[in-house]
């Protein structure tokens, strides 16, 4: 029989035990909930964002052809036909004092579709309601039609929005953002929960004595590696669970939400939805990449850790105060929060992205939030896979002895000797 | 004579400054019980440890049917720790169908040798309950048939009465004898004396990690010689013993005494037994080999007095 089956048997053993219990499939159907309602107020409260327009100095309209009475435009809005201010204003939104400018010219009458330039975002249904209102009439002042004739010309009215950075609307920055918070969140909560059974499981164990019965019928390392990996496998097994839960009932909820938010005029066209949607389930697909990959990096290294407190400990008592402490590191990331968004090229930012220990939160976070050069994850991936290897080396020598040590927490010396010890 | 299935060659075992073995040589034979004896502490558990490969010796050599210590003799060994437990919140079957799978087990020969061994312990009935359903002793009879599932070849059994009422204690002892006539070798550590003179072929005494006395019991009994006196009367025998101080009063009863002689006595038993029909009646008279216990603890305080 080789090492390998061994561990194979270790692993489906604790993959079934784990699987059988109740917690396991409450927290699997639970927990899924949680983002899914983040999500769906975030979908809501996006265009809802969008739309907000209280202040409206920071909107101006160019009129370039020079015959619209500015008498009944939308309040606060501000006007011009000079040239010069069209250049001023352009200054001002590229220093983001100015949100939108619209600009009017004689073809915005003629193909029905007025140009909007802008930071972020997408001009609310009322604020643009009000603008059709001013063009109608006031393009009806300028051409002396009657006011019936003019809607019916102006019938259709296109608002083409440009952004001054087309690649990413505020949607887009938004959902990514969203996301990747939602991913380290909960890679954080399962790499510290899947770290936390693995020590529970070993010191289990050992507090009842069934490691004895185990270390006769295999060897230390089989049955250490045949745990990690059953209990990574529920993990990942949960992960593909949730994944499955939540494109179930995204599917069951999808059209409602479309046909409301459409309704509800929230967004201009069904096309702005369609945006929207395929940015999200882009960026939903590299998280669950990011999540798989990370989860796997992250729980091997960290198991290295969790699995030596397990076989070092005597009981649970002993082992919690640790296990709170290994898992700070993995939390750090959303200390620094700010940095690893708004200044990715900063040092500490690059830091966390590349220190093994806060790598597994910090690189899908920044990674999902954009601005994340490759080499930046060729190098966080080759340090967590070195210290990895390290970790586990250090966990097998640490298990082999540990699991027949009852005498209470080892000294630092006894530690140093363990690891000399056993070849 | 048959070739042993353990021979061991000045095992000894160090714990960072403290040594738990010292020079401990023996070999076991097919088809013996051996009694592994000695007070708390002596180091039986670690020699235990070592013959089921869990723990290496730190120094001297241990031979399996000839040959050094492998992976394979691993799967010969059926080793029931002192301290030993199961999975609490998971099945009986679930369980001893993980070790057998351990124990290198096909999928049918697992699920035969469960429903074997736990028919064998009177305890079929428990293959889907829980552990922490079932009694102590039930849970032992469970360890036990964990251990017996892939029938060793050496079975290494520490304390396996603990826990056990004094039927099941029997049931155990029975089992024994009948594992011992199927060639199995069995070592048997036990506080328990009586069980010792009752099933073992032979005993390894250790005192302080050194073996201080091993060998057939009978041949160690016989060695130890006759120096027990059990006396049967009528009468008060009190008279007679304050004129014999050297006797030792081993136990006394209305009309029984028990006596240690101790050899050389400066008195002579024709003169204690002339004074004794002095005073007494006497219904029988009878020289009585040492039990185990009279030994081990002979040898156990022998052992601590030299330096």
């Amino acid at each position: 029989m080789s090492p390998w089956s061994r561990s194979t048997i270790v692993a489906a053993w604790e993959f079934r035990r784990r699987i059988q219990t109740r917690g396991f499939w409450l927290s699997t159907l639970l927990v899924p909930l949680v983002p899914l309602f983040f999500g769906v107020v975030g979908i809501i409260l996006i265009p809802l964002l969008q739309s907000s327009d209280s202040s409206r100095t920071d909107i101006a309209l160019y009129d370039a052809t020079g015959r619209l009475q500015p008498n009944h435009l939308p309040e606060g809005v501000r006007f011009s036909s000079d040239s010069t201010t069209w250049r001023a204003w352009q200054k001002e939104l590229q220093q983001g004092t100015l949100r939108w400018l619209i600009i009017v010219t004689d073809s915005s009458f003629q193909q029905r579709r007025v140009t909007v330039l802008g930071r972020q975002g997408a001009l609310s249904k009322h604020l643009r309601q009000e603008l059709e209102h001013f063009l109608l009439s006031s393009y009806a002042l300028s051409t002396r039609l009657d006011s019936v004739t003019t809607s019916l010309l102006l019938h259709g009215l296109q608002w083409e929005m440009q952004w001054l950075h087309p690649q990413k609307s505020h949607a887009q920055t938004a959902l990514g953002i969203a996301a990747s918070a939602i991913v380290a969140a909960l890679l954080l909560s399962m790499l510290a929960s899947y770290g936390s059974i693995l020590t529970d499981s070993i010191v289990e164990e050992k507090e009842l004595r069934i490691a004895e019965l185990l270390l006769g019928a295999a060897r230390p390392i089989e049955l250490l590696w045949g745990k990690v990996i059953g209990l990574g496998a529920v993990g990942l097994f949960q992960l593909l669970c949730w994944i499955v839960f939540v494109g179930v009932l995204s599917s069951l909820i999808a059209l409602p939400t479309i046909t409301a938010i459409l309704q509800l005029g929230l967004l201009e066209s069904a096309k702005e939805f369609q945006a929207i949607a395929d940015t999200t389930l882009q960026t939903a697909r590299h998280a669950l990449l990011l999540i798989l990959a990370c989860f796997v990096m992250g729980y091997l290294l960290y198991a290295g850790i969790f699995a030596s407190v397990g076989a070092l400990a005597t009981d649970r008592t002993q082992a919690a105060p640790f296990q709170a402490f290994i898992i700070f590191p993995l939390a750090f990331p959303f200390f620094l929060l700010h940095f690893l968004l708004e200044a990715p090229e900063s040092f500490p930012s690059l830091f966390l992205t590349v220190f093994p220990l806060t790598a597994p939160v910090a690189l899908p976070l920044r990674a999902l939030a954009g601005g994340i050069n490759t080499w930046e994850v060729a190098a966080s991936v080759g340090c967590t896979l070195a210290l990895t290897v390290l970790l586990l080396w250090i966990a097998g020598k640490l298990y082999r002895v540990g699991m027949l040590h009852y005498s209470g927490l080892p000294t630092p010396r006894q530690l140093w000797q363990w690891l000399r010890q056993v070849g | 004579m048959e070739e042993p299935i353990v021979e061991a060659h000045q095992l000894s075992k160090q714990y960072g400054q403290t040594v738990a073995l010292r020079h401990c040589s023996f070999t076991l034979t097919p088809g013996t019980i051996v009694g592994l004896l000695g007070p708390n502490g002596a180091g039986k558990s670690t020699l235990l440890r070592i013959l089921a490969g869990i723990l290496p010796p730190t120094t001297g050599e241990l031979l399996f049917a000839g040959e050094p210590f492998q992976r394979k003799h691993q799967q010969w060994i059926g080793y029931l720790p002192e301290e030993r437990g199961l999975y609490r919140r998971n099945r009986v079957g679930d369980q001893l169908f993980y070790f057998a799978r351990l124990r290198g087990m096909s999928t049918a020969e697992a699920r035969n040798a469960i429903y074997f061994w736990l028919q064998r312990m009177g305890a079929a009935q428990w293959y889907h309950r829980r552990v922490d359903e079932l009694s102590k002793g039930m849970q032992q009879k469970v360890q036990l048939a964990a251990t017996l599932l892939h029938r060793p070849r050496l079975l290494l059994l520490d304390e396996p009465t603990s826990g056990l009422d004094p039927i099941n204690a029997d049931e155990l002892s029975t089992l024994l004898q009948e594992l011992r006539a199927d060639g199995c070798t069995i070592v048997l550590s036990t506080h328990r004396m009586e069980q010792v003179e009752q099933i073992c072929d032979e005993v390894l005494l250790i005192h302080q990690g050194t073996i201080v006395l091993a060998g057939n019991v009978q041949e160690i009994k016989q060695r130890w010689g006759k120096d027990t006196i059990v006396i049967e009367f009528h009468g008060d025998i009190t008279p007679v013993l304050s004129h014999f101080p050297h006797l030792r009063l081993l136990s006394q009863s209305s009309n029984r005494i028990e006596l240690r002689w101790p050899h050389p006595n400066p008195d002579s038993l024709q003169d204690f037994l002339s004074c004794a029909l002095q005073h007494v009646s006497l219904r029988s008279f009878v020289w009585k080999e040492p039990s185990m216990q009279e030994i081990f603890i002979d040898v156990v305080k022998a052992n601590s007095a030299s330096p």
